[in-house]
């Protein structure tokens, strides 16, 4: 098995329905299989997803000869991380701009980066944290006293009125 | 608990705030923020949560107008230079509602935690788990807010309490600073002279929950 699919992400792991279509079994009995129960398993989204490595195992379990497995399970999984890369391209989110209509696909998939404004970190220049900015703030609020910056989180969530 | 991971934060509003005004949790969230840039995480709804949250202290004259810009400027300045990373919430409202049906699924089973965490809190725990997910990462949620941290430890996820203190006696403690800290109300906002608390977050072989003190009952 190549590295890329063995350390793959949980999100590109064999889904258990991905398992059930390899094997020709119902998802729901294959749920129940001492086999799968004993499965490391991530639920990535609306998916119970399995290492490839156990998937391969399975599938050898299953009457799958070694290199049959392996390419099933190199299918499956090359296929969602060339899905993943595709979508690590995706321009960025910007949350000033027009209003963009949600739907159900747009709700799903990959976490998206996104930014207050137009700006985007330089790439050849590593972002670093600005502790003299932090000390120019400790020396504006120095004399202010204790702000109960909790408390207003919490108070922004009752419900005092309805 | 992977030690081979990556370590990542995911930061809520009050955490995260309390990287620019100082408290309690400022110690912890600043050694944080000063050494794992650009792997500290937020979903974008922050920005509303923590601004609204100094609008209140402008409100009640706590700060002023200017201060508040100046806040709002330098958070909006991490987040440009990717020193906090912020993820569309677009993505997260599954998650988000995962994390209230398993909540209450714990709570129906009668085991482990009584009570939803607000809407807001379950993007938060939801990114957590997310990035942990799509990254492999050893992702930690800091938050200062008591239920929060209480609803994130049901579902299996790793959690600091930033008001996390040893209160010099030696023994993890977190709650608001009064009588039971060591200069009583006087540590809050926290300046760090003569703190007797030998506590630390420790970033170098970071211990389960970074040796996050457990939140009673009463405290935020």
């Amino acid at each position: 098995m190549s590295p890329a699919v063995r350390n793959a992400p949980p999100i590109a792991w064999p889904s258990l329905s991905d398992l059930a279509r390899a094997i020709g079994m119902d998802l729901g009995a294959l749920s129940r299989l001492g086999a799968i129960k004993a499965m490391r398993r991530e639920k990535v989204g609306r998916e119970v997803k399995v290492p490839p490595i156990e998937v391969h195992a399975f599938l050898v379990s299953r009457g799958l000869s070694a290199d049959g497995a392996e390419r099933e399970v190199e299918q499956i999984v090359q296929q969602r991380l060339s899905r993943l890369s595709a979508a690590a391209d995706v321009e960025p989110v910007q949350i000033r701009g027009q209003l963009i209509r949600s739907t159900s696909e747009s709700m799903r998939g990959p976490l998206r980066p996104a930014y207050l404004s137009d700006k985007r970190p330089d790439p050849n220049r590593p972002p670093r944290a600005n502790m003299e900015r932090l000390r120019a703030l400790d020396e504006r609020f120095k004399d202010k006293g204790h702000i109960p910056i909790e408390e207003y989180i919490a108070r922004d969530r009752e419900r005092d009125e309805y | 608990m992977s030690t081979d991971a990556e370590l990542g934060f995911v930061l809520d509003a009050g955490a995260a705030a309390r990287i620019y005004l100082l408290d309690v949790a400022t110690r912890s969230v600043r050694e944080i923020y000063e050494r794992f840039v650009g792997r500290m995480h937020a979903p974008t709804m922050i920005y509303s949560e923590i601004c609204g949250a100094w609008l209140n202290a402008v409100r009640e004259e706590r700060i002023t107008w200017d201060d508040y810009w100046a806040l709002r400027r330098a958070f909006q300045i991490d987040t440009d230079e990717g020193v906090i990373r912020l993820w569309s919430d677009e993505q997260l409202h599954h998650a988000a509602i995962e994390v209230q049906e398993e909540l209450t699924r714990l709570y129906l089973d009668g085991r482990r935690h009584g009570s939803l965490v607000h809407a807001h809190d379950a993007y938060y725990a939801g990114l957590a788990r997310n990035l942990r997910a799509e990254t492999s990462d050893r992702v930690i949620l800091i938050t200062n807010d008591a239920k929060l941290w209480r609803g994130a430890r049901a579902l299996g996820l790793e959690v600091f309490h930033g008001n996390t203190c040893d209160l010099g006696i030696g023994r993890a403690h977190v709650g608001r600073p009064g009588s039971t800290f060591p200069e009583g109300a006087n540590c809050a906002p926290c300046t760090f002279k003569r703190c007797p608390s030998t506590f630390y977050v420790n970033l170098d072989e970071p211990p389960l929950h970074l040796g996050s003190g457990v939140p009673s009952r009463a405290s935020a």
